[in-house]
C-alpha cells in the first residue's frame, strides 16, 4: 500500500493531532532550546512578557550587528523614540563610548549565551531571563512546552516560579536592573483549548520540580537545574507513553563513564528502544482511532509528492513512516534534541554508532537529589532516594541491586548485570559526592541531600 | 603465621575478624589508645557501641579484648547485622537488669534502624537517645555542635579514627617483617618478598620511612582509610600480591633489589584500593625533585654522602644504561634506586621531608593565613592575576559571589560569570574539626580538614588537601584551571542566602569565563528616572 506522507503528517502533527494528544505539547521541531522553554514557562506562569517584546534588550546586545540594515549604535538608540529614554537612562552619556560598548558586550555575553536573542522585532527574544522584565516574545511558544510544564508543577510550583521571576535580588537581575523597564505583560498565546488529563508521572514530576525550586540556592542555579530536570522529565515522559501511570523504565548511565568499556551502554540503549517501541504502539493505537485514519489508508500520493510504502495494520503504517517519511518530526526526535542540549541524552550526534540512551551528568544528579529531598529534611539513604526516583519517574541507575535488574528485565532489557548496575550507581554516587550533595556512610552505604544541600 | 597469611592481607581475607584465629588477632593487633579507652568506658558501667566502615576493626578489637579476658563483665554482641533486632534488644535489656554493660558492634545503617525501637524500652530509651545524638556528631566543626557526654551509652565511630600516624603504621610493618612470614622453603633473599621482609626487618629506620610514605598517600587519598586498607598497603608493599609459586620462579635469577623493593611494589599500576591508588598518584619519592641527590644517583648509582642502612651490592648507574641506548631501563633504574634510597639510606629522610613539605594541608596554616590563602585562591580561580589591574576593588577583596547562567550542557569553565557583591572576609572564618572530649586521644589525630565557614548563614565549604592544592595553583598560575565542583556550589548557596536578604543595586562585573577576560564592570546607581550604570570603582 502506497500512502500519502502529507496526510499522515497532518494527522500526526497538526494542532489537535495524534502527537499532541499523546504527549500533551507540540513536538515538531528539533531546534528548540532550554532558553526557549524557560521563556515560555515564565510567560505561562506570569501571564505574558513585557509589551516591549524584549526589543530593547535585543538592540542593546547587538551593537556589533550591522548587516541587514540593523543599526543599534549608541546614537541611534538614544534617538529612538520608543527605546531612547530607557536606553539613555541605563547608559548615561557621561559613562563614555568605550565603557558603554564594553557594558553592552558584557550584557550580551550574559543574556544571550544560549543564543536565543536575535533582531529586534523578530519576536526571537529569549534571553537568559531571571526576571519578568527580562522576558521577550518568542515563536517557540506555539509548541506549548512551557504550558505543559506550568500545568504539571501545579499551583504551588507556579506560585514559587512566579515569585522567582518577580524577585530582583539575584546577581543576574541585579546586574541587568538598569535595563529593566516597567511594562505591562502581554500574552501572545491563545488560551489552551486542549487539556488532556495529567498522568501519575506528570504529577510526580511536577511535585519534584516544585521541591527543586524551593531549595535555597541562587536563582540562576535553580532555574538551570529546573530546566535540566524538565528536559530529562520530557524524555522520560516520552519513554513512558503507553506504560502504566505514564512511567517508563529507563536505565540511565553515568555521563562520566566514557570510553569503549562504558558500563551498561547496550542495556541503556535497549531500555530507550523499548520506550520508543511503546510510544509507536500508542501512536498507532491513537492514529487508527482518529476519524482521519481511513483517509491515510485510502489516499495515494499525487504524482511527485512524497509517499511511503505502508502495511495495513496501524503499527506497520507507523513503522513504515518512521523508516521513510522524512517530513514527520517524531516526538522522541524532539525529546532527544532537547535532552542532548541538556546533556541527558547520548550520543550527542546521530553520526555516532551507538543507539540513543539516557545519561546523568553531575548537574542532573544534583537536580534529582534536590527534587526528592526537600529543604530542611534529613538526608535520604541512597537506595531509598533512587527507589523513589524509580517509583515516581521510572528512572533506574542500579542503586537497588535486587530490584533494578528485575524491573529492567521485566521491560525487555536483556542480559542486565547486577554487578554493572551497582558500579553504575557507585559512579553516579561519586558525582554527587564531588558536588557535595551526597556522602558515603561508614557502613558502605551513602546518603544524599539534607544538611549536605 | 605464614607468607600466605601476609599476602592475604592485601586481599582483605586475613583481616576479616570473623575468620581470624586467636593467634592471628594477637599478631595483627596494633596497640592504640582505643584499647584503654574502651575498657575505661565499660569500666564506668556504660554501654559501648562500636560502629564504622567494614575493615575498621570493630569486631577485631572486641574479639581481641575478649581473647585477653578483658571484657568478662560485659555482654558482647559482635555483629548487629547478624542478629535479629528483637534478640539484640532482649540481650541488651537483660544486660541492664544484670548490671552488665553491653558492647555492641554495629554497622551504621542497622544501628540507625535499631535506635527507634529502643524508645519503647524504658530501660534502654535513654541509651537510644544518647546514641542517636552521637551518630555523625562526634567530630564537628565547632565545639558547640558536639553532643554532651553520654551517661548511658557511648558511641565509638571508627570511621572517625585516623590511622595515618607513621608510628602506628611502622608498628604494623614491624609486626609482619619477621622470619615467621618468610616464604616457605626458600632462604630469605632468594625471592623479592623474602628480601623485602629481610630488609625491613634489619634496617631500623626503614619501617618508619615506609610508614611515612603510606601516611602521605593516605592523607592525599581524600577518604577514610580503614585498618583493612592499611594492612592491604603494607602487604602489597612487601609481597606485591605474589603467590609463593610465583616467588619460586624468581629463585636463581640473580636480580638485584631494584624493581621489586617495597616502594616499587607500592607504586605498581596493578595495585587495587584507595590507599594504593593514592600512593601511585601522590607519594612516589622518585617524583620528588632533589637536584643533587638525583644527579648523584643518575651518575654514580648511589648518594654522594651518607650510608646505606642495609647490605646492598653496589648498583650500576642509570647513566651507564642510558649511554648504551637503554633509555627505558635507565629511567626505571633511576626511579627504583631513588625509592630504595628513600627507605634504606640515610639520605631517605631528606627525600621524605621534601615530600611532606610539598604537601600543602590545612593543618599547616594558622587560621588567618589559611583564610587568606583560600580567599585569594578562590578569587584567582575566577579572575586571573593578569586581569586584576582593571578590576573593581570589591572583586579583589573578600569572596566575590561569581554566578553563571545557561541552560546548555556547557562546562562551568566555558560560561560567562557575573558578580554583584563580595562577601567580606570578616564574615568568614576557618573552622577545624573538634572531637568529643571523652574520645580525645582514642582515635588518633583529628582529620586534616578545615571549613571555610560563613558566620551569618552557617554555610560552609569543606577544605581538603586536594582543594587547597587547586587553590594554591590558582593563586600562582595564569592558565585555564578546572574549577572544583564544590566551589560553584558553595557560591551558589551563599548567593542564595544573600538573595534572601533583598540587597539591590551596587555594582556588577562580568567575566567572559573563569580566568578569562573581564568583559565589563560598572556601578549601578539610582538616578532621577531609575537605575543607571556608572563607572566602576577600579581597585
Amino acid at each position: 500500500m502506497w500512502a500519502d506522507e502529507a496526510i499522515l503528517r497532518d494527522l500526526l502533527m497538526a494542532e489537535g493531532g495524534v502527537f499532541r494528544g499523546v504527549v500533551g505539547f507540540g513536538t515538531g521541531t528539533t531546534v528548540i532550546k532550554g532558553v526557549h522553554v524557560m521563556n515560555d514557562l515564565a510567560q505561562c506562569v506570569l501571564g505574558g512578557a513585557p509589551a516591549g517584546e524584549g526589543d530593547l534588550l535585543c538592540r542593546v546586545i547587538r551593537e556589533d550587528k550591522i548587516e541587514g540594515g540593523e543599526d543599534n549604535s549608541d546614537a541611534r538608540l538614544r534617538a529612538d523614540a520608543a527605546l531612547g529614554p530607557a536606553y539613555s537612562r541605563a547608559f548615561p552619556e557621561t559613562l563614555g563610548a568605550r565603557e558603554i560598548t564594553q557594558l553592552r558586550a558584557g550584557i550580551g555575553a550574559l543574556l544571550s549565551f544560549d543564543g536565543g536573542m536575535y533582531r529586534a522585532g523578530d519576536r526571537m527574544a529569549s534571553g537568559l531571563a531571571t526576571h519578568r522584565a527580562l522576558l521577550g516574545f518568542e515563536g517557540f511558544r506555539r509548541f506549548g512546552v512551557g504550558r505543559y510544564l506550568a500545568r504539571v508543577i501545579g499551583d504551588a510550583g507556579r506560585a514559587r516560579l512566579g515569585d522567582l521571576f518577580e524577585s530582583p535580588t539575584d546577581p543576574l537581575t541585579r546586574a541587568l536592573a538598569p535595563l529593566m523597564v516597567e511594562e505591562a505583560l502581554r500574552e501572545t498565546q491563545p488560551p489552551s483549548t486542549q487539556a488532556s488529563s495529567l498522568s501519575e508521572f506528570d504529577i510526580c514530576l511536577g511535585a519534584a520540580l516544585t521541591t527543586l525550586i524551593s531549595q535555597p540556592l541562587t536563582k540562576p542555579t535553580l532555574l538551570r537545574l529546573f530546566l535540566l530536570a524538565s528536559s530529562l522529565g520530557i524524555c522520560l515522559k516520552l519513554l513512558g507513553v503507553g506504560a502504566p501511570g505514564g512511567r517508563p523504565t529507563a536505565l540511565a548511565t553515568s555521563a562520566e563513564d566514557v570510553g569503549p568499556g562504558r558500563l551498561l551502554r547496550q542495556e541503556a540503549v535497549q531500555s530507550f528502544r523499548r520506550g520508543i517501541e511503546r510510544l509507536d504502539a500508542e501512536i498507532a493505537r491513537r492514529a487508527s482511532a482518529h476519524p482521519a485514519w481511513k483517509q491515510v489508508l485510502l489516499t495515494k500520493p499525487r504524482r511527485g509528492a512524497p509517499g511511503f510504502d505502508a502495511g495495513s495494520p496501524p503499527e506497520e503504517v507507523i513503522a513504515a513512516a518512521r523508516r521513510s517519511a522524512d517530513s514527520i518530526y517524531w516526538p522522541d526526535t524532539f525529546a532527544i534534541a532537547l535532552g542532548r542540549k541538556a546533556g541527558c541524552v547520548m550520543p550527542k550526534r546521530d553520526q555516532a554508532g551507538w543507539g540513543k540512551h539516557l545519561v546523568l551528568t553531575g548537574d542532573v544528579v544534583e537536580a534529582l537529589i534536590l527534587m526528592f529531598v526537600p529543604p530542611g529534611c534529613p538526608a535520604e539513604p541512597w537506595p531509598n532516594l533512587w527507589d523513589r526516583v524509580r517509583t515516581e519517574l521510572g528512572l533506574v541507575i542500579g542503586a537497588d541491586d535486587f530490584g533494578d535488574p528485575q524491573v529492567l528485565r521485566s521491560t525487555g532489557v536483556l542480559h542486565v548485570s547486577a554487578e554493572d548496575l551497582a558500579k553504575n550507581s557507585d559512579n553516579v554516587l561519586a558525582m554527587a559526592i564531588r558536588r557535595g550533595v551526597a556522602r558515603r556512610l561508614p557502613d558502605s552505604g551513602a546518603e544524599a541531600g539534607g544538611a549536605l544541600q | 603465621m605464614s607468607y600466605d597469611l601476609l599476602r592475604d592481607l592485601y586481599l582483605g581475607a586475613a583481616t576479616n575478624a570473623d575468620l581470624t584465629t586467636f593467634a592471628h588477632r594477637i599478631k595483627f593487633h596494633v596497640r592504640t589508645p582505643l584499647d584503654r579507652v574502651l575498657l575505661e568506658i565499660v569500666g564506668s558501667g556504660r554501654d559501648v557501641v562500636l560502629t564504622g566502615n567494614p575493615g575498621d576493626g570493630k569486631s577485631h578489637i572486641v574479639r581481641y579484648l575478649q581473647d585477653r579476658q578483658r571484657l568478662p563483665q560485659c555482654e558482647v554482641e559482635l555483629d548487629l547485622s547478624a542478629a535479629p533486632e528483637a534478640r539484640v534488644i532482649e540481650r541488651w535489656r537483660r544486660a541492664h537488669e544484670a548490671g552488665r554493660p553491653l558492647v555492641l558492634c554495629a554497622n551504621e545503617g542497622p544501628l540507625k534502624a535499631l535506635l527507634p525501637h529502643l524508645e519503647g524500652e524504658p530501660r534502654l530509651a535513654a541509651a537510644g537517645r544518647e546514641l542517636q545524638g552521637q551518630l555523625g556528631h562526634l567530630v564537628a566543626a565547632h565545639p558547640g555542635d558536639l553532643p554532651s557526654e553520654p551517661g548511658a551509652a557511648v558511641l565509638i565511630d571508627l570511621a572517625d579514627r585516623t590511622l595515618l600516624d607513621p608510628r602506628l603504621v611502622a608498628d604494623a610493618i614491624r609486626g609482619v617483617t619477621t622470619a615467621e612470614f618468610l616464604p616457605e622453603g626458600v632462604s630469605g633473599r632468594e625471592t623479592s618478598a623474602g628480601r623485602n621482609i629481610d630488609l625491613l626487618g634489619q634496617a631500623t629506620s626503614a619501617p618508619e620511612r615506609l610508614a611515612r610514605v603510606i601516611a602521605l598517600a593516605g592523607q592525599r587519598a581524600g577518604e577514610h582509610i580503614s585498618f583493612r586498607q592499611l594492612w592491604a598497603g603494607v602487604s602489597f608493599a612487601i609481597c606485591a600480591g605474589k603467590m609463593q609459586s610465583t616467588l619460586r620462579q624468581e629463585i636463581g635469577l640473580q636480580e638485584d633489589e631494584l624493581g621489586a623493593a617495597p616502594l616499587d611494589n607500592l607504586m605498581r599500576g596493578n595495585a587495587q584500593g584507595a590507599l594504593l591508588r593514592a600512593a601511585r598518584q601522590y607519594a612516589d619519592p622518585a617524583e620528588v625533585p632533589m637536584p643533587q641527590l638525583d644527579e648523584d644517583l643518575w651518575a654514580r648509582g648511589a648518594p654522594a654522602s651518607g650510608e646505606w642502612e642495609a647490605d646492598f651490592a653496589p648498583f650500576a648507574s642509570p647513566a651507564g644504561a642510558w649511554a648504551q641506548g637503554l633509555h627505558g631501563l635507565a629511567l626505571d633504574r633511576f626511579r627504583s634506586l631513588k625509592r630504595l634510597v628513600t627507605l634504606f639510606h640515610s639520605a631517605g629522610d631528606s627525600v621524605l621531608d621534601r615530600m611532606e613539605a610539598n604537601q600543602d594541608r590545612p593543618g599547616r596554616h594558622a587560621d588567618p593565613a589559611l583564610l587568606d590563602l583560600i580567599l585569594h585562591g578562590v578569587r584567582r580561580l575566577y579572575l586571573a592575576g593578569a586581569d586584576e589591574a582593571g578590576a573593581p576593588g570589591w572583586v579583589l577583596q573578600g569572596l566575590p559571589l561569581w554566578t553563571n547562567h545557561t541552560y546548555q550542557d556547557t562546562p562551568v569553565n566555558a560560561r560567562p560569570h557575573v558578580a554583584v557583591t563580595s562577601v567580606p572576609a570578616t564574615d568568614l572564618e576557618i573552622r577545624r574539626p573538634v572531637r568529643a572530649p571523652w574520645l580525645a586521644g582514642a582515635l588518633g589525630p583529628l582529620p586534616e580538614l578545615a571549613w571555610l565557614h560563613h558566620r551569618p548563614s552557617g554555610i560552609a565549604l569543606p577544605v581538603t588537601d586536594a582543594l587547597l592544592a587547586t587553590l594554591r595553583k590558582a593563586a600562582h598560575t595564569p592558565g585555564p584551571l578546572m574549577i572544583p565542583e564544590a566551589i560553584p556550589r558553595f557560591l551558589a548557596r551563599l548567593s542564595g542566602w544573600e538573595e534572601g536578604r533583598g540587597s539591590l543595586g551596587g555594582a556588577m562585573a562580568v567575566l567572559e569565563r573563569p580566568r578569562g577576560a573581564l568583559l565589563t564592570a560598572a556601578t549601578i546607581r539610582a538616578g532621577a528616572n531609575g537605575l543607571a550604570y556608572g563607572a566602576a570603582d577600579v581597585g
